[in-house]
């Protein structure tokens, strides 16, 4: 997980720092930052595994941020998400969006995480105790 | 000529996560189906719904671009070629 000169879009196997993503995301010029951050629900599950096609969801998750810039007039997007093993409470993924005012912060984050959700090859698998299932 | 097959999730599951099939030169997308479903044929019943149509959400890539049902007959594959069979997403 490397910060450049542009916003930061990554899948990763460990864990993020929010404090970094929010500092990241940040701009002078923006008046709102909205944060999304996704968690793994208690549903009865002992866990959960999180698997991607990465060569395929890193460039369509930069497709997705390039998009919501320009349509909702974002300042900067960030978003990370995990695979591997994940447990209860723990984070999955997390998108932070700046805008000038909090109506386009809030629309281009949830935006963000519809098409997250519809375009980007990324699958989560409960672990129960009885076995797994592909959700 | 030699095509890489991938499976994610539910699909490797039942298949191998990557395995190469040998097809004749100029077999379609349609041919690898075939060819994938004959070794794992419980890969048949989660990729293509009751009718034999490819299943709602489920994503066909051919060297990771996406490729509409209706042309895998037309997609003629190339040796050294990946396609990745996808189900449908649940990320986020």
């Amino acid at each position: 997980m490397k910060r450049g000169l542009l916003p930061l879009i990554d899948i990763i196997d460990g864990d993020f720092s929010i404090e970094e993503v929010v500092a990241g995301a940040k701009r002078s010029d923006a008046g709102a930052l909205v944060v999304f951050l996704g968690t793994v629900r208690d549903d009865g599950i002992v866990g959960m595994e999180v698997e991607a096609y990465r060569e395929v969801a890193l460039p369509e998750l930069e497709r997705i941020r390039d998009e919501a810039m320009e349509r909702f007039h974002l300042k900067s997007v960030e978003v990370i998400h995990k695979v591997g093993a994940l447990s209860v409470g723990d984070d999955i993924v997390v998108i932070a969006c700046a805008a000038a005012h909090r109506q386009e912060a809030f629309q281009g984050c949830l935006h963000i995480l519809e098409e997250i959700k519809d375009r980007a090859p990324i699958w989560k698998k409960e672990i129960n105790p009885s076995g797994h299932r592909w959700i | 000529m030699k095509v890489r097959v991938k499976a994610f999730a539910r699909f490797r599951d039942v298949a191998e996560a990557e395995t190469s099939i040998d097809l004749e030169e100029g077999s379609s997308a349609v041919d690898l189906l075939e060819a994938v479903f004959s070794s794992h044929p419980h890969l048949k019943e989660g990729l293509l719904d009751p009718d034999g149509k490819v299943g709602e959400g489920v994503k066909i890539l051919i060297n990771r671009r996406g490729i509409d049902p209706s042309d895998l007959m037309e997609a003629v594959l190339e040796d050294g070629d990946e396609v990745a069979l996808l189900p449908p997403f649940s990320g986020g």
